[in-house]
């Protein structure tokens, strides 16, 4: 581990990021180092494209940067509310011990536990190629909690499913946030107030810390006031 | 490079082995199923394919071109050319058979590979133990095993396997047109690969072209693995050796290169 004193829940050190499409190149990140101090639940603001999803599946490790690396001593979710790892071809069962196994959980307990939580009934040993989209996201959700992360990445949905099944989804994740911390993707002020302490603004590739999530949103608003630079 | 799940860097060996155990479960649960029968579908194929050729070829020979066992050196060529390439077929195709679970920062591609190419090697040993045991005790024939070639045979034809089916894991995963073509050029390799004769039954012409096919090497060290008399002098260990390095090397280069549109796709 390298100097500080409080180690970094994460440490981006000379991260770039883009996209190619048609010959135009987008800039998510640009040679960015950064570290996101522990014990914060933080907010992620920016505009609409300024990478806020890329971000986050860059901190989750599902997107590798094009330079620079992401050092994580904590335990990261998946984004929430992405339910891409699956295969399709593996039951929810099956799916659900592979994700036991390669973080080194109990597969019988977890099994348990995510079968009870998702309340998919028989389908959870059927393929998950077979799922809808909204059962896909309650397997996802109940194996998040069920792995038990240190931090937790949330893109816009906490719960998912109908009425009951998100208060239920709601209920368990507050309860994790006594443990646990949460960086959050939300288009809601009212959201990122309820759950996040702090706030980092994407802007034109660089990222701006903010050490509370008023002043995020502040910063936030005056930047959409703006015209989009560079 | 990669990420250190679940918490330091010097975890990371730990993680590796539990995601290799992961994969190979998995593995083994979608090829063979969970039951007894999945994995005897495993010896039908080449038991069948044996004695289909040891079958056609009793009826227009007297003898086998070596020994008198015709299921022998049909067993000898065929076991040989299919260890190898069960091994190049299922590695080949392990990132596009498990690209959503890449989405697991644990989880690399060289992951995906290491855990087919461990389960196809003790796939093929046991069948291959299986196969030899079972002909060797019906058909008595004028065997003596020699440890050190038939060891070599299926180390090199491990090595080889992995080595195409690395280079090919990439190369799959990114064009589509190339896992045409390269089902069309592999095609034929069965019947250029000494599997149903001998190396020094072809014309000097043939000879000189099929020396490169390593996969006659294979079959030849495999021979010399039970055959006393094989003549083995055209055998060339070191090119094996050289042309499965190279391909390992170049699979792992084209691996890194391309990790991350392995990965995003």
């Amino acid at each position: 581990m390298t100097g500080a004193m409080i180690p970094a829940m994460i440490r981006l050190e000379h991260v770039s990021k883009s996209f190619r499409r048609d010959g135009v190149t987008k800039h998510i990140l640009h040679d960015v180092s950064f570290d996101l101090p522990p014990g914060r639940n933080i907010a992620i603001l920016g505009r609409n494209g300024a990478g806020k999803s890329t971000l986050m599946r860059l901190i989750a490790g599902t997107l590798r940067p094009d330079r620079g690396q992401i050092l994580r001593h904590r335990r990261i979710s998946w984004a929430m509310g992405f339910s891409g790892s699956f295969h399709p071809a593996l039951t929810g069962a099956q799916n659900t011990r592979f994700v036991a196994r390669i973080y080194g959980r109990d597969t019988a307990a977890l099994d348990a536990y995510v079968q009870g939580f998702a309340e998919l009934g028989a389908s959870y040993h059927l393929p998950v190629g077979t799922y809808s989209t909204g059962m896909k996201a309650r397997l996802a959700f109940a194996l998040s909690m069920g792995v038990d992360f240190d931090v937790y990445l949330v893109d816009e949905v906490i719960g998912v499913g109908d009425t009951a099944f998100r208060r239920k989804c709601a209920s368990a994740f507050r309860r994790r946030m006594d443990r646990a911390r949460v960086l959050m993707i939300s288009h809601s002020a009212a959201t990122l107030r309820q759950f996040c302490d702090a706030g980092l603004v994407m802007e034109a590739g660089r990222l701006t810390f903010f050490d509370t999530v008023e002043a995020a949103i502040d910063a936030h608003e005056t930047n959409l006031a703006l015209p989009l630079t560079a | 490079m990669n990420p250190h799940e679940p918490t330091h860097q010097t975890a990371s060996t730990l993680v590796q082995a539990r995601v290799l155990f992961a994969l190979l479960m998995r593995e083994m649960t979608t090829r063979f199923g969970r039951s007894a029968a999945g994995y005897l579908w495993a010896l039908i194929e080449p038991v069948g394919f044996i004695a289909l050729l040891s079958l056609a070829f009793s009826q227009i020979a007297h003898s086998p071109p070596i020994g008198r066992s015709f299921p022998l050196f049909y067993a000898t060529g065929y076991i040989a050319f299919s260890f190898y390439n069960d091994i190049a077929a299922l590695t080949g195709r392990a990132v596009l058979v498990n690209r959503p679970l890449l989405n697991y920062p644990a989880v690399t591609a060289l992951d995906t590979v290491l855990a087919r190419f461990l389960l196809q090697s003790l796939t093929g040993l046991a069948v291959a133990a299986v196969v030899f045991s079972g002909i060797l005790a019906v058909f008595a024939d004028q065997v003596r095993l020699q440890p050190v070639p038939l060891i070599t045979a299926f180390a090199l034809a491990g090595l080889l396997g992995l080595g195409v089916g690395l280079v090919n894991t990439t190369l799959f995963a990114l064009s589509k047109s190339w896992e045409l073509a390269y089902g069309v050029i592999s095609r034929p390799l069965f019947l250029v690969s000494a599997v149903f004769f001998t190396f020094d039954s072809l014309p000097a012409a043939a000879r000189e072209v099929l020396w490169w096919n390593p996969l006659i090497h294979l079959v030849g060290l495999m021979r010399a693995g039970f055959y006393p008399v094989y003549d083995g002098s055209h055998i060339s260990v070191l090119y094996l050796i050289a042309l499965a390095l190279g391909l390992v090397a170049t699979g792992l280069g084209l691996m890194l290169a391309c990790a991350n549109r392995l990965a995003e796709q």
